[in-house]
């Protein structure tokens, strides 16, 4: 039930900024590195026309060959939202590419400037602390879901803004960011998250940051078929555009 | 140029939400080949790809969770 203006802003995104629908990205089912060559492809094309990509998932492992787009010219910043770190290296000894090493690829790549990238709502059981050291080693901040539930929303994203500054951002949002009795349909459900409204209120604390693309990821229907983590999920897509729009309409 | 109200979604008023192709936000679909993509500024994507899961099968997502539930 998306209508055409923000009850909470008031921004107007679709009188700001021409905005289509672009179709879906068709990955191969059969063939993991084919299926990151074939985004990368496709991004690659709405880069060149010019044009913002906010991309509705599929899990996170889609912001790679996202990020190989929207970066290939320079690095990029990036606010993550999420309850996983997604900067683990390896995977049953080989995998090297899935859903919990995109970022770890993204920093080897070059593709994100590691002074400008961080992470909120980060918490759950661990693997170990790989990720942790491999953060703490490059000089990536993250902000842990304890240490957000204790500064609040508003202090928290000063920093956020802070850190990613002026230059071109990226925003990638994992669903699970948000407490799973909101948002249950999701793979890797942590409780203990931040809930609807916080969900929604750290993307408007991103006014003014200059995104260069953005996504929404790991919403999984099958999960919750009432339907509601799909309905949150267009809804932080929506206030996500806004931000977009108002930095495409010059605000 | 395309005018502009042809980049605007479809709004509730003018066709019941339970009606009409969908699409994100109710948007218009310009895909890849249209020529309008050259005027279009901020474009939505589905990436319907879960095939890098470790932690569960893969399922569907992408417009099938976002575009095509409450609109």
């Amino acid at each position: 039930m998306i209508r055409a203006v923000n009850g909470s802003t008031w921004v107007a995104p679709f009188e700001l900024a021409r905005c289509a629908d672009l179709g879906d990205v068709a990955p191969n089912p059969g063939d993991l590195m084919d299926s990151l060559a074939r985004m990368e492809a496709f991004y690659d094309r709405v880069v060149a026309a010019g044009v913002l990509p906010l991309t509705g998932g599929g899990d996170h492992l889609c912001s790679l060959p996202i990020l190989r787009a929207v970066a290939k010219k320079r690095p990029v910043g990036l606010v993550q939202f999420d309850s996983h770190t997604d900067l683990n290296d390896i995977y049953f000894g080989t995998s090297r590419y899935n859903h919990g090493t995109p970022f770890r690829r993204a920093v080897e790549e070059g593709l994100i400037d590691p002074a400008r990238y961080v992470l909120v709502g980060i918490r759950g059981t661990a693997y170990g602390r790989e990720d942790w050291d491999f953060a703490a080693a490059n000089g990536i901040r993250i902000i842990p879901v304890g240490e957000f539930h204790r500064r609040g929303v508003e202090d928290v994203m000063a920093e956020v803004r802070g850190i990613v500054g002026e230059g071109p951002t990226y925003l990638t949002y994992d669903i699970d960011f948000v407490d799973p009795t909101f948002a249950p349909g999701t793979g890797t459900p942590e409780v203990g998250g931040p809930n609807s409204w916080q969900a929604l209120e750290v993307v408007r604390a991103l006014r003014g940051v200059n995104l260069v693309g953005a996504d929404l990821v790991e919403v999984s229907p099958p999960f919750d078929p009432s339907g509601g983590t799909a309905w949150l999920g267009i809804s932080i897509l929506f206030e996500i555009l806004c931000l977009m729009a108002e930095r495409v309409g010059g605000r | 140029m395309t005018d502009g109200e042809f980049f605007k979604p479809v709004s509730g008023f003018d066709l019941p939400r339970f009606a009409g192709i969908p699409t994100f936000m109710r948007l218009p679909h310009v895909g890849l080949d249209d020529p309008r993509l050259a005027e279009v500024q901020i474009g939505l994507i589905g990436a319907p790809w879960t095939g890098a899961r470790p932690t569960a099968p893969a399922r569907a997502t992408g417009r099938g969770s976002c575009a095509t539930c409450p609109r």
